[in-house]
């Protein structure tokens, strides 16, 4: 087990902030996805732990012990690359046993060790073969494999799973977790893709603009994002957020876009120290109930179904209502599923539990 | 489909192809037309000749071949070619990559070297020749100049005409010329190796050395195939960059086959005996391409 620890990481390139004084601690054993759209600097932090970047500012750190100027083969990591980098030159086998050549290993052993991993990853077959005559998917698992071969106590994924197609990715992602559960070994894992990350990651960061936005257990950024752009990366379809004014600080009254929300007593309290009258609001698709779901109690207004998106055990209803944003809600309700349509009028229900609200102007949850 | 019908989908089919062979026939006549008025017939015509006493018009037979292989300098002229072209392509080849892979390194100023760098190749090689025979020249050449004034040397020596290095100084001149274009074609080669095999070889536990051989090398391997094939055939018929340096001399040491040709065919007036050297050594790179093409490179190998 191994532990890796950012302690205010900064990476500029000339006056481009790439990353931006990242101090995170990854949880030792752990499925840890780093996650963010496109240039927020996810994949230059997973490079700095490789050591293929040096930080401008600040150290990594393995097991507590400052790597920051190490090279990589000092580090007792290995790296799964998003080309997968494999060297077609060199067979299946000379692939995979290429770490373990390096650090000396008699040719026996090393077969050993070869077999063993390509037997877990369903590739014995293949050893032979120069890596160019396989298949996308054999591809990755020799790629991987050359990364478990040597049984290093980290290891990092760059977008792993980008160039496989959907099938592939679903088999790959959940044997990856299949795989890091087995051996107990760090993984760090980049990906853009928030349902790769959801799915299988015991942990997430994730960045914008070279900042950590929130970090912690996938669940927690779900449920309780620390802010507006947590909240609308994670999940699919977006949560769904809208500008509102809290008109009436003792009931506490959302005004949004002409529909109260009247919220529940329970969080009252927090309402009252929101300082501003304006706010955001984010309601997730499965917290916004329709037709007769939900309770009674529970703020209401209505809305015209726009389109619906079926998936079989559940649909998604695109909503137009008074606000500004069309709302997205899920419904698994079988009653809802057979009887709404284009052009409905549906009474729409939102769960005053699962309301989150914003700063408008920085973004954080007040709570 | 009846009976009938098939055989007259066949008969189509086979038209077809007739046609398509004419058509394969008529495209490839002009190559095979030009590869023979040009190519063929004079080799043919050599042969011949070898095979005559142009003086009087007689047939000879083997008479110029048994005189070029009772020639002792035939051998050592044969000897000095191997030196020289064995002695090129490994220079060439040493600096051409080197130099690669320094201008792969991102520098300052390093497009303007990439582009002076080809010089030596864009200057006529009588230009060449001249220029180094000025900077070697005993008496007036500038780096005799130098070595005697920081007393390098204690007297001038004109490389060119000692013996001892006259072959030596001839290959590196032309080592310099031709230098450029192995070290551009390494450098484009270097530039289409995708950074991440590097890498990957890095965190596997490689370092610099082991990164040249397991990444660099087996991407350099086709190209460098093709360089050394072509390099070996160009650098073997060279006649005028020796020519020009040394004439052959002094007392022969710079005699390659192509200069011992002109000198025999030309300067001794032995049209005979010029060819039957010429058809030895058409035959000797013959022998040389059939051999290379025996590496695994060019048998559709399965790594690669």
């Amino acid at each position: 087990m191994t532990k890796i620890e950012l302690d205010h990481v900064t990476k500029e390139y000339g006056s481009l902030v790439a990353v931006d004084d990242i101090a995170i601690e990854f949880t030792e054993g752990a499925y840890t996805m780093i996650l963010g759209p496109s240039g927020c600097g996810k994949s230059t932090t997973l490079r700095m732990i490789a050591g293929l970047e040096t930080p401008t500012r600040g150290d990594v750190l393995i097991d507590g012990e400052v790597v920051t100027d190490q090279p990589p083969r000092h580090r007792n990591l290995s790296m799964v690359f998003q080309s997968l980098a494999l060297w077609n030159h060199k067979s299946v086998r000379e692939n995979m046993g290429f770490g373990l050549q390096m650090e000396g290993v008699d040719k026996e052993e090393r077969n050993a060790r070869i077999e063993e991993i390509a037997a877990v990853l369903q590739i014995e077959d293949k050893l032979d073969q120069p890596p160019s005559e396989l298949s996308g998917g054999q591809q990755q698992r020799v790629a991987l494999g050359r990364s478990l071969v040597r049984k290093p106590e980290v290891i990092l994924l760059d977008e792993p799973l980008s160039s496989l197609d959907e099938k592939l990715r679903l088999e790959m992602r959940t044997e990856l977790a299949r795989i890091q559960q087995e051996l107990g070994t760090t993984f760090v894992h980049v990906t853009h893709n928030q349902e790769d990350a959801m799915t299988i990651a015991d942990e997430i960061l994730l960045l914008n603009e070279g900042e950590v936005q929130q970090f912690g257990p996938s669940l927690d950024l779900y449920h309780e994002p620390d802010n507006e752009f947590v909240a609308d990366f994670i999940g699919s379809p977006s949560i769904n957020l809208f500008d509102a004014n809290i008109v009436e600080n003792g009931a506490v009254r959302l005004d949004a876009g002409g529909i109260s929300l009247d919220l529940p007593e329970r969080h009252r309290d927090q309402y009252l120290s929101v300082p501003r009258s304006d706010v955001r609001v984010g309601v997730r698709p499965e917290s916004m109930y329709l037709g007769d779901d939900g309770e009674s109690g529970w703020p209401a207004f209505s809305a015209t179904v726009d389109v619906v998106e079926t998936f079989g055990d559940y649909n998604w209803y695109y909503l137009q209502s008074d606000l500004e944003e069309s709302l997205v809600s899920q419904s698994a309700n079988v009653n809802v599923m057979n009887s709404l349509s284009r052009g409905d009028e549906v009474t729409v229900r939102v769960n005053p539990e699962s309301v989150h609200l914003f700063d408008p102007k920085s973004g954080e949850a007040y709570f | 489909m009846s009976f009938a019908d098939q055989f007259a989908f066949r008969d189509r089919l086979e038209g077809i192809e007739r046609k398509g062979t004419l058509i394969g026939i008529a495209l490839v006549t002009p190559a095979v037309a030009l590869v023979l008025v040009t190519i063929v017939y004079p080799f043919l015509n050599a042969v011949q000749i070898s095979f005559t006493d142009l003086g009087t018009g007689q047939f000879v037979g083997l008479e110029h071949y048994q005189w070029l292989v009772s020639h002792d300098g035939f051998w050592t002229f044969t000897w000095y070619s191997i030196v020289w072209t064995v002695g090129n392509i490994v220079l060439q080849g040493a600096f051409g990559i080197g130099i690669a892979l320094l201008l792969h390194e991102k520098f300052f100023g390093r497009d303007a070297i990439r582009t002076v760098m080809l010089v030596p190749f864009v200057v006529p090689t009588a230009v060449t020749a001249i220029t180094w025979r000025w900077l070697f020249n005993s008496s007036y050449g500038p780096l005799n100049y130098w070595a005697v004034e920081f007393g390098v040397l204690s007297g001038a020596v004109n490389p060119l005409t000692e013996t001892s290095y006259a072959l030596a100084t001839v290959t590196l001149v032309n080592v310099w010329r031709w230098t450029p274009l192995v070290a551009l074609v390494v450098f484009a080669v270097l530039q289409t190796i995708p950074q991440e095999e590097y890498e990957a070889a890095r965190v596997e536990g490689a370092g610099l050395l082991q990164e040249f051989y397991h990444v660099t090398v087996p991407h350099l391997q086709g190209s460098l195939t093709i360089l050394g094939l072509l390099g070996v055939l160009l650098t073997f018929n060279i006649f005028d960059m020796v020519w020009l340096l040394t004439e052959g001399g002094p007392v022969g040491v710079t005699t390659t086959l192509p200069v011992f040709i002109y000198d025999i065919a030309f300067n001794l007036q032995n049209i005979g005996r010029g060819t039957a050297v010429s058809v030895v050594l058409f035959l000797m790179l013959v022998a040389f391409v059939v051999a290379y093409f025996q590496q695994e490179e060019f048998k559709g190998g399965t790594f690669g």
